[in-house]
């Protein structure tokens, strides 16, 4: 079973059991809501790629439902400031995968974290910093892989090679899925904890308009 | 906003020097390989990139290490021995034979993640970010199973350029081929160190050798490692010399999408190609025997092998050891990540909470009115 289902099945089982309210409640999802974007997620990424030029398509569940999450998200947002910070987030993170992809050992035996995690955790810690934010968090986390492989696709092109862009082809086993659910989880994780021990230790943390 | 863009300035370039100076993203063209030797310092092997503790290397005479030490400085690696496995009873056909032999619809899906790999020898240069001649060795492969009536998928889709990101790229190609249900996945590649690594004699020809590789982050390793295993055991039977040996290293080459993935490299960046196109033959071979436990067409089976019957799924079992640990840690750190945030009291309060909601009020606490009315 790979990464990704078993990140399904988790995610679908904290979801049942309430778990993952506090994450959803920021997120403005229902449960039902929730459920029902993971099954539409599953089944989307299981219906052929559409094909839009011979090295450009995209897939249902892998590209377009993580998208429409991001713009749902994106037209929640409690201010302007979140909006800014999360379209900022997206963009930054966008161009540190594409550039930790350039630099970072290309053999998976030599990677101290395998990609599909690490992105994730880069745009969970961008979005954390920029705004406190799971909501800019899980679109650093969509959108910054799906930049990454669109600045990635350009610069082939301008290099003549020839060049696949397929977003989201993988389904919710694509690192797309898999960076937006790691980059919320992360940014929950930490937070949390920032958050508990500023608490503690009674000082004043980022105003509260701020967290999302 | 200033100082928040700087905590991320500071924490990219803390991470980037912490980062291994020899891991850098190079073509795989022989200039960033690393040494591996036993306890008494005897050479064992060169690995493509650096090597990790922990890492297990499988040798051509079947006997396991495990890395201990790394020196980035000299680029090599200390690794324990830890006895000779018996590869052999553990093959994977011995468990599927009765239903691989019989399938009717036999197919296995190829691609390559590092497209640009190719041989001096052969292609002239060492990566082609166009079309790698790496191409070519899965097209000969291709040719030599559909002899032995396997149909093989090659999906040429290309994930240049050969960097860090190039496995997130080829991970929508392997989850497009895995929709065809092959019976068996390949990642077909080229290793980058020295030629004579690969160099050897198969019933007297001159040709290179392969190396299996399997990524030991990922949930279905044990089921990799099985099928890995199995191959080198009926090659060791069938061709000895034909497989270079076994390395479990880090990262998941998207191996957790099959129990059936296996990382192939076909000889060295140096190698003459023409000496690399021989193996695919041989190869081809070994992989029908492994996985259909036979190498005659399709619908024939070898005697002997039919009659076995499927015991227990080890592939699976391997898989559903992974998904439990993974399922263990996160529902663990989840349920401690409510622990941390509701205090005891809270915890348990939604525990019972959830227990009555899921069973109708039989188990657990009923949610208060005011509760209910706030949601």
């Amino acid at each position: 079973m790979s990464i990704g289902m078993i990140l399904l099945v988790i995610t679908a089982i904290l979801t049942l059991f309430g778990i993952s309210q506090r994450v959803l409640d920021s997120m403005h999802l229902s449960d039902r809501m929730a459920l029902l974007l993971i099954a539409a997620i599953f089944v989307g990424g299981l219906i052929p790629d559409i094909s839009i030029t011979d090295n450009f398509s995209f897939n249902i569940g892998g590209a377009v439902i993580p998208l429409g999450i991001c713009v749902y998200l994106f037209i929640k947002a409690g201010t302007a400031k979140e909006r800014i910070r999360a379209i900022a987030a997206a963009l930054i993170t966008g161009i540190v995968i594409y550039a930790l992809g350039r630099v970072l050992p290309d053999e998976p035996e030599a990677m101290v974290l395998d990609p599909n995690y690490l992105f994730g955790i880069v745009g969970g810690l961008i979005a954390y910093i920029l705004g406190r934010s799971r909501r800019s968090a899980f679109i650093a986390g969509i959108l910054g892989v799906m930049l990454s492989q669109i600045i990635n696709a350009i610069v082939m092109k301008l290099q003549g090679s020839p060049f696949s862009l397929n977003l989201g082809g993988g389904g919710f086993f694509d690192t797309i899925m898999l960076s937006g659910i790691i980059a919320v989880v992360f940014a929950e994780v930490v937070g949390e904890i920032i958050e508990k021990i500023s608490e503690k230790s009674k000082r004043e943390g980022w105003p509260d308009e701020n967290k999302a | 906003m200033k100082t928040r863009l700087s905590i991320i300035a500071v924490l990219l370039i803390v991470s980037m020097s912490v980062w291994p100076a020899a891991a850098f993203a190079d073509t795989g063209d022989g200039n960033e390989y690393y040494t591996v030797y036993d306890e008494s310092g005897v050479k064992l092997t060169c690995i493509g990139g650096r090597v990790y503790i922990g890492d297990i290397y499988i040798s051509g005479q079947n006997a396991v290490y495990e890395v201990e030490s790394v020196d980035d400085q000299t680029k090599s690696a200390i690794a324990r021995f830890s006895g000779v496995q018996a590869l052999s009873k553990t093959a994977y056909y011995d468990k599927y034979a009765s239903v691989m032999s019989n399938k009717e619809n036999r197919l296995i899906a190829l691609y390559s993640t590092h497209s640009d790999e190719s041989y001096i020898e052969g292609d002239g240069i060492s990566s082609d970010e166009v079309y790698g001649g790496i191409y070519d060795v899965s097209d000969e492969l291709k040719e030599k199973l559909n002899d032995m009536g396997i149909e093989v998928i090659i999906d040429y889709t290309t994930h240049h350029p050969h960097d860090a990101a190039a496995y997130t790229r080829s991970r929508s190609t392997a989850v497009s081929l895995l929709k065809n249900m092959p019976d068996a996945i390949f990642d077909i590649h080229r290793d980058g160190v020295p030629e004579d690594e690969y160099t050897t004699q198969v019933e007297g020809e001159d040709m290179t050798m392969v190396r299996l590789l399997v990524g030991r982050s990922n949930p279905n390793q044990s089921a990799n490692k099985d099928f890995a295993a199995s191959i080198k055991a009926n090659a060791d039977e069938m061709y000895p010399g034909l497989i270079k040996d076994i390395f479990i290293g880090k990262g998941n080459y998207n191996q957790e999408l099959s129990p059936r993935s296996v990382l192939l490299e076909f000889g060295t960046h140096e190698s003459d190609k023409e000496d690399v196109l021989k193996s695919t033959e041989y190869m081809a071979e070994v992989l029908s025997k492994t996985i259909y436990g036979t190498t005659q067409l399709s619908g024939t089976a070898d005697e002997g092998i039919l009659n076995e019957g499927r015991p227990a799924d080890e592939s699976s079992k391997g898989a559903g050891s992974g998904i439990a640990w993974i399922l263990g840690i996160v529902v663990g750190g989840g349920l401690l990540l409510l622990l941390f945030v509701n205090g005891s009291g809270g915890f348990f309060d939604k525990v019972r909470r959830t227990a009555s909601e899921l069973t109708g009020g039989i188990i657990g606490k009923k949610p208060d009115d005011k509760e209910n009315g706030e949601k």
